[in-house]
């Protein structure tokens, strides 16, 4: 049953793997690139990031693997996440249903201006 | 908010995700704080991090018992019964010594809740209603006072009062059951007192 425990998607669920589309990163990279595309209105702690990480793990939305250390941040070793097909089609439908309710609020002309 | 007491706070989390991700979070921890340098950004990560610590708590059991859930749901193919195993991780001795230590703690605070209010209060509460209508039955009943001259009426009360005392002296004393044994006995003083009150109401209603 994969779609029981996200659907509806979580923001932050959808936020990670709207992060991991583009290349696959560490925990701290996932939550600076978060940060990023939201312009630093979300920025996920590690409670959240971990969590929410742990259910998209469960249900085969992204993948674990060993990337090794990050220069950038430090000599550690660290887990990187990468985004599978099943998590690529979920953020896709996501995106899909957003985009929809984008669509009926510019026909109810609640949404003006140059949005996409 | 320093790592060891992070860790510390990890342990509210379920154990399962504390062992996999408690070196990660410790880890973005650090990251952050040498990126987060200055003193207001150092608060807005301290109050950043007890916020998100606190709101993370639900979904991470959440996770936790929605796969323990799953797993309890997987059927059993194997011919022999089969016991799952939920928790791998044995008490430690500091949580069961910290155990015998609230409860003992609750225990004793019961039995001080218990002393304080439910038992003290039977020895200086007012009367039950019971006990009210009790005692007012057991009072004697006075004639009534406008039917009588000034000076009978006077020697009348002062007879009752007198009869009243052994009485009131009785009822003062903490009895358990709030019963009186008897009615008391009427004196013969007052008992001549009302046969002239019986009497004189007689004669006035002849004349």
């Amino acid at each position: 049953m994969p779609r029981r425990k996200l659907d509806p998607l979580p923001s932050a669920a959808f936020q990670i793997l709207l992060s991991l589309a583009d290349s696959d990163l560490h925990g701290y990279g996932i939550m600076r690139q978060v940060e990023e595309q939201t312009n630093g209105r979300m920025r996920l702690g590690p409670g959240t990031l971990y969590s929410s990480i742990q259910g998209l793990l469960e249900e085969g939305m992204i993948e674990e693997t060993d990337g090794g250390p990050d220069p950038e941040v430090g000599h550690e070793r660290r887990r990187y996440y990468r985004l599978s097909s099943s998590g690529r089609k979920l953020a896709r439908a996501e995106a899909e249903r957003l985009a929809d309710l984008l669509r009926v609020a510019r026909v109810k002309k609640i949404l003006r201006g140059k949005y996409v | 908010m320093s790592e060891k007491m992070l860790a510390l706070l990890f342990r509210l989390y379920p154990p399962a995700f504390r062992e996999r991700y408690l070196h990660e979070a410790l880890l973005l921890c650090r990251d952050r704080r040498r990126h987060e340098t200055g003193i207001y950004r150092r608060v807005g990560l301290v109050c950043d991090l007890s916020i998100d610590f606190f709101a993370g708590l639900p979904k991470a059991w959440q996770t936790f018992y929605s796969i323990v859930a799953v797993r309890s749901q997987v059927p059993n193919t194997r011919p022999v019964p089969s016991f799952s195993l939920l928790h791998s991780e044995p008490l430690r001795p500091t949580s069961i010594l910290l155990g015998c230590m609230f409860s003992i703690t609750a225990f004793g605070l019961f039995v001080l809740i218990l002393r304080t209010t439910a038992l003290s209060p039977f020895e200086s509460r007012a009367p039950s209603p019971i006990d009210s209508v009790m005692r007012r039955l057991n009072q004697p009943a006075l004639p009534p006072v406008q039917d009588r001259d000034p000076q009978k009426a006077a020697g009348d009360i002062s007879a009752s009062v007198s009869a009243q005392q052994p009485v009131k002296s009785d009822e003062t004393a903490p009895t358990g059951s709030g019963l009186r044994s008897a009615p008391p006995q009427v004196l013969p003083a007052q008992a001549e007192a009302s046969k002239k009150l019986l009497a004189s109401t007689f004669e006035t209603t002849d004349t």
